[in-house]
């Protein structure tokens, strides 16, 4: 941690990665989420009668992966404010009829740093790793639903 | 790039960037305490800038916008045996603070391993996926 403490503060003297002056980032971000929201949409299986619940967990496991592996992936920029996804607000969601992108725009917000860093990153790989690790084993584990579920569905259709 | 940005990019793009900064910290260090006959000609050491690449929300990889020179002073010194000296005597050593960049070799190294970390991980949640009830 001082190690990361000491390199933050370096950061901030100027000899390390350097900060783009970068005004237009939020912006272009915006339209970014546009020109992708209407072409990225899944059709919600949430009223599936085969897979339940479980269709539409994985599929916001996935997201949820995603997001952590973006906050990994830029643990190192300067500026950067790590991000996650609400998943019970985002399950609850699901119900409602809305696009994948809605759902993840309107559910997921920004993390509060434990120890704020003077670089403006608020990556904390502790946190980030937990939480990727937690969510790969609730993955795991909804997958395992499923496969019970195929399972039973093929074992119903040989008639054994 | 074609269609929305998947795991894989997010951190086979990372661990690019990483490997960008490991490089010039690389540099920097293979180039430190050489010397120069003047100051203009010394090394200085190299910094790449890092900038998020947002994709859809929650969504990013990162990505080297470009490598800069830094602004640290070679420093001068006195040596007046050595074959690059000028009249006075003075030869000027690469601006290169050695204990940053071995801080930052380490963290860079940290960084790409938790980036593999993270494909992995995938990787397997990927295949599990597709070997669901064989």
């Amino acid at each position: 941690m001082t190690g990361k403490l000491a390199h933050r503060l370096h950061i901030h003297r100027g000899y390390s990665c350097h900060t783009r002056k970068n005004g237009g980032g939020s912006e272009r971000f915006n339209q970014d989420e546009l020109r992708l929201a209407s072409k990225w949409t899944i059709d919600m299986p949430g009223a599936d009668k085969i897979f339940g619940i479980h269709g539409t967990a994985l599929a916001l496991r996935s997201q949820r992966l995603n997001m952590l592996a973006s906050n990994i992936a830029n643990a190192g920029t300067p500026g950067y404010k790590a991000r996650d996804l609400d998943f019970e607000k985002a399950m609850a969601m699901t119900d409602q009829g809305k696009s994948m992108s809605q759902i993840m725009a309107t559910s997921s917000g920004y993390r509060t740093p434990l120890q704020p860093s003077m670089d403006g990153n608020t990556v904390e790989l502790s946190t980030e790793q937990t939480l990727f690790a937690e969510n790969a084993m609730q993955y795991r584990t909804t997958l395992s639903f499923l496969e019970s579920r195929v399972n039973g569905i093929k074992r119903a259709l040989k008639g054994e | 790039m074609s269609g929305p940005m998947n795991i894989f990019d997010i951190s086979g793009r990372a661990m690019s960037a990483n490997l960008t900064r490991l490089n010039t910290t690389a540099s920097n260090l293979a180039n430190a305490r050489t010397v120069y006959s003047n100051e203009e000609d010394a090394f200085r050491s190299l910094k790449p800038v890092f900038q998020t690449a947002y994709d859809r929300a929650g969504v990013a990889t990162v990505d080297v916008a470009e490598v800069v020179q830094s602004d640290m002073k070679p420093v001068k010194k006195h040596d007046p045996h050595n074959p690059l000296a000028d009249e006075q005597g003075y030869v000027w050593e690469a601006g290169v603070d050695e204990a940053a960049e071995l801080v930052d070799m380490l963290e860079t190294a940290r960084h790409y391993q938790n980036n593999v970390q993270v494909m992995q991980t995938a990787k397997s949640l990927i295949l599990e996926t597709i070997r669901m009830s064989k």
